[in-house]
């Protein structure tokens, strides 16, 4: 198979001057003036989904969309919202990412009798399900429901029927093209935004979750028409990729974005990387929608998790991106302490229809799950923030250097443009800020070692024993020798 | 005349050989690998030639260069179906010992070749035989190592004799760099409880693998490292290693290059139908549903105000959530039971019978005395005929909130407010899942504190005992 061809963002390529893309595509409006205006928000949400059930003792819940949905409700937040039931993605749908072989592995997990035939040990390991992704009830149809909801979503906003689509039961980003991962099947994310990349040319993908965005950034590490942009533990932590340096290969060399974290993560420290990050690439790259994940996980008190959010923190993300008016797809994700994932997603669907709900929660059903405050929003721990200022302020520059170089390539947008050409009012704000921001990304940065913003976790042991094992040329062979295969 | 060509074909060769290829390990009788190899040598050819080798000077040397020769086939050319392979057609045992043997020396004299200069040196000087001893022992340690990679995190059980030399620990370090997974260092209870299930299903039969195929390694089995967060001391290096986006065909999806928006008209004609499946089935707003409630109750929270008896009491909120389930109900309409609120909440307790419930209660009273500690395990033995979908039903709208509303009304004087945050944070790990190891014992420390103060101390030790070994 050939390498996926990507579009060239230097080539006179389809004309795509203003007003050829989705209304305000591909316009740079305020951050705040225009946040006032309602956006007709669409949500997806299977009624089932709360009754699968990954098995005892897994952190996996899918419940939590259930007790988010029923907080949603509560809240009387569907009266300024469409809601949907999903049409479930069929196999071939979800083969449009996945390879044949998985597909049709995972279909036939759906096997309708009631005790389906035990699955091959060498497919299952080789699909690396059993473990963290067990097999379970329902298996296929979760991914169905899912993807269906993604997919949809990103129908939606083709159409141009929806400013914002929402689907928690989506966002599972660690799934990859021939195998599970980390509790994912099936990527709903990368299926969402091949839907998109239907009628938008660039898509921007922005994850949160506290786990790195993997799955998704491989799916397009390789092409510029997908930008990944993921915050993310790194270190010590699952999956392992994520490194500040991997920032995308050949075409989509520069069009991965990497931001690589300590524990502690509180609102303040990361909001000061996330908005200028995404204003940054926001302006660089002028995405002509956005799908941001909203992994729960990264908020305090996760059981997996080791951020230290709170539910408005976390929602800032979304309140930013939403004030760029370009088209956004909202997904689910991690997310392990479960009644602080149905507040978070809870608070976020009102964010996305702008409202501020009160903090006491309304009486519903699984009201003894809020307990003993029973509130709406959650306080931060007392935990270090293991990440300094100056580190922080470090990766801010090295990230926004890299993402210069994006800016470097020449855009049709900016070419196209003709520099008199009438704008629109917002655009005047707009103007203001480019000059300043170019300087503010220049080559000035440049100063520091790159090596300096790796997180400080010391490799030493590993390097000493792989030098010893290297020198050792009989070691190497005793260690060969016995594997055999 | 070259080397043992001459030898018969398909000649049983290993009739009068099967003593010495039992079992993987070094036979405690050879210590010396040349030794060994040169008394199979012999017994292979005498067997073939009727007679023994006569005993003279000169004939040695030509011996030692037969051996060499015969030792060279095996390395050079002794892949399946040579031509060596067929002629010799030795049991397989015979042959992998022979093999065994073989390597062993190649990697003594790779090793030893500074001080002896020569291939094909012959035994003899003690300070090479120690060499060879302790390469030896360094051989049955690695592949002590090799059978059971797990060994090594115990502090090397398997290695025997020699522990203590430098060597040890480098092939202990580097085999811990190229072999160990998360998964082997981590608390096996931080994994949902199958794996560990499998996993001693795997470690048997990973050992009875190995023995069958005499010796090959069977790699530990992959796991991802997600849930295992808590990582023992000198493992965490480990999960540091950078770990790299997969490029090619079989890791990016197919983006196809940008050639313009589709013409919408054209495409409403062949794919608007296909398009318009996923816009699934609209649920709200209600068709045909013209009412319009105000715009306050969008984002309200619950009053304070409250004229219940025992405001906060469990009477109480019972109360006002069915309060607000039937102004629910009456609100969504059609919608209420499209998305399934009739399965939400306590009332589809009433779908099990009292019998039922009361089997259940014991867990929700955290009673030790319960046989069955957890739900599922109860759920597995007293109620075959409910649907999974039931029980998980039960299980988060009744089980799970039950228990949550009996631990949050718990007299807590202890609990002063800052612990309710780390309080708070074990909820989920106490609540959500009864069986799950504690990832804070710390705090469990101090539920458990709070707990003996109140009438449900047996809990604590419920839950304690609960913690695998």
């Amino acid at each position: 198979m050939p390498m996926p061809m990507a579009m060239s963002m230097s080539g006179s390529g389809g004309p795509f001057g203003e007003g050829e893309g989705e209304g305000e595509g591909a316009s740079l409006p305020a951050t705040s003036g225009a946040d006032a205006k309602k956006r007709r928000v669409t949500y997806f949400y299977e009624p089932s989904i709360g009754d699968y059930y990954y098995g005892q003792g897994h952190p996996m819940k899918p419940h939590r969309i259930r007790m988010a949905h029923n907080l949603v409700v509560h809240y009387s937040l569907h009266r300024l919202m469409e809601i949907c039931r999903p049409f479930p993605a069929s196999a071939d749908d979800i083969r449009r990412f996945h390879s044949d072989d998985y597909v049709d592995f995972l279909s036939a997990l759906a096997c309708p009798t009631p005790a389906p035939p035990p699955a091959d040990p060498r497919l299952l390991k080789r699909f690396n399900v059993g473990e963290d992704c067990p097999v379970f009830d329902g298996l296929f149809q979760f991914c169905q429901a899912s993807a269906g909801g993604s997919i949809g979503a990103a129908v939606k906003i083709n159409r141009g029927d929806a400013d914002i689509a929402i689907n928690w039961a989506g966002g599972l980003h660690h799934a990859k093209k021939c195998e599970a991962s980390g509790f994912c099947y099936v990527n709903d994310i990368v299926l969402g935004i091949l839907e998109l990349l239907k009628f938008h040319r660039r898509v921007l993908y922005v994850d949160i979750d506290v786990h790195h965005g993997d799955g998704v950034e491989e799916a397009f590490f390789t092409t510029d028409r997908v930008m990944t942009v993921s915050f993310h533990k790194y270190g010590d932590f699952f999956p392992g990729t994520g490194h500040i340096k991997d920032n995308g290969f050949g075409k989509g060399k520069y069009y991965a974005l990497n931001v690589p974290l300590n524990d502690g993560m509180d609102d303040d420290s990361f909001r000061g990387l996330f908005r200028p990050i995404v204003q940054k690439v926001m302006e660089v790259y002028q995405p002509d929608a956005v799908v941001l994940q909203c992994g729960a996980d990264s908020l305090a008190g996760d059981r997996l998790g080791c951020f230290n959010l709170s539910v408005k923190g976390h929602a800032d993300c979304l309140r930013y991106l939403r004030s760029f008016n370009v088209p956004l797809m909202v997904l689910g994700g991690g997310g392990y302490t479960i009644r602080n994932v149905a507040r978070c997603w809870c608070y976020e669907t009102a964010v996305a229809v702008g409202v501020e709900p009160d903090n006491k929660l309304p009486y519903n059903e699984y009201y003894e799950y809020f307990g003993p405050d029973y509130n709406l929003h959650i306080e931060p721990k007392n935990l270090e923030n293991q990440n300094s200022p100056q580190d922080l302020e470090r990766m801010r520059n090295v990230l926004l250097e890299h993402l210069s170089k994006i800016q470097h390539v020449p855009s049709p947008q900016f070419q196209a443009r003709p520099p008199d050409a009438e704008t629109p009012e917002e655009e005047e704000e707009d103007m203001d800020r480019r000059p300043q921001s170019q300087l503010w990304s220049g080559e000035c940065y440049d100063s520091e070692p790159e090596e300096d913003q790796k997180p400080q976790h010391g490799h030493s042991s590993i390097s000493d024993i792989s030098a010893v094992h290297s020198d050792n040329v009989l070691l190497k062979y005793l260690f060969l020798s016995p594997s055999g295969n | 005349m070259a080397g043992l060509s001459f030898y018969l074909d398909g000649v049983p060769l290993d009739a009068p050989l099967l003593n010495p290829c039992n079992g993987p390990s070094l036979s405690p009788d050879f210590a010396d690998t040349d030794a060994e190899l040169r008394l199979l040598f012999d017994q292979i050819s005498a067997t073939l030639a009727g007679d023994s080798w006569p005993e003279s000077p000169g004939f040695e040397s030509l011996r030692s260069d037969l051996v060499e020769r015969w030792v060279q086939r095996f390395v050079g050319e002794g892949g399946e179906g040579s031509p060596c392979d067929r002629r010799f057609s030795l049991c397989p045992d015979l042959r992998r010992r022979i093999e065994a043997l073989i390597r062993e020396r190649l990697s003594e004299r790779m090793d030893g070749s500074k001080e002896a200069g020569r291939l094909g040196l012959s035994p003899g000087s003690s300070g090479s035989r120690k060499r060879k001893r302790y390469l030896e022992d360094m051989l049955r340690q690695v592949r002590a190592f090799a059978v059971d990679p797990r060994s090594g995190t115990t502090g090397g059980s398997g290695g025997g004799e020699g522990g203590g030399e430098e060597w040890g620990k480098q092939v202990l370090d580097a085999r811990r760099t190229l072999y160990l997974s998360t998964a082997e260092f981590a608390n096996i209870e931080d994994f949902p409880s199958y794996p560990q299930m499998n996993q001693k299903n795997d470690e048997q039969s990973s050992v009875k693998a190995w023995k069958k195929r005499g010796g090959t390694v069977t790699r530990p089995q992959r796991r991802s490292p997600r849930i295992a967060q808590k990582l023992n001391v000198n493992a965490r290096h480990l999960v540091t290693l950078r770990k790299r986006i997969g490029v090619g065909p079989s890791f990016q999806a197919d983006v196809l290059e940008w050639t313009g928006l589709p013409n919408v008209e054209e495409h409403s004609e062949d794919k608007d139908l296909d398009d318009s499946k996923w816009l699934g089935t609209r649920v709200w707003p209600l068709e045909g549903d013209d009412r319009r409630t105000s715009e306050v109750m969008i984002g309200k929270g619950r009053t304070d105000s409250c004229a219940c008896a025992s405001p906060g009491s469990l009477a109480c909120i019972r109360s006002h959530v069915s309060a607000a389930r039937l102004r629910l109900q009456s609100d969504l309409g059609q919608a209420f039971f499209s998305w399934e609120f009739d399965g939400m909440g306590e009332d589809i307790s009433t779908l099990w019978t009292h019998e039922e419930q009361m089997t259940i209660d014991p867990l929700e009273r955290l009673n030790p005395e319960s046989e069955c500690k957890t739900f599922w395990k109860l759920a597995e033995k007293c109620f075959t005929s409910k649907s999974r979908q039931d029980l998980v039903r039960y299980y988060f709208n009744v089980f799970i909130p039950r228990r949550m509303s009996s631990q949050s009304r718990l007299p807590s004087a202890e609990l002063s407010s800052e612990e309710d945050d780390d309080d708070d944070n074990n909820n989920d790990a106490k609540k959500d899942d009864d069986d799950k190891k504690d990832e804070k014992p710390h705090d469990d420390d101090k539920k458990g504190k709070a707990l003996q103060a109140s009438r449900s101390s047996s809990f604590q030790r419920s839950r304690k005992s609960k913690k695998k070994p």
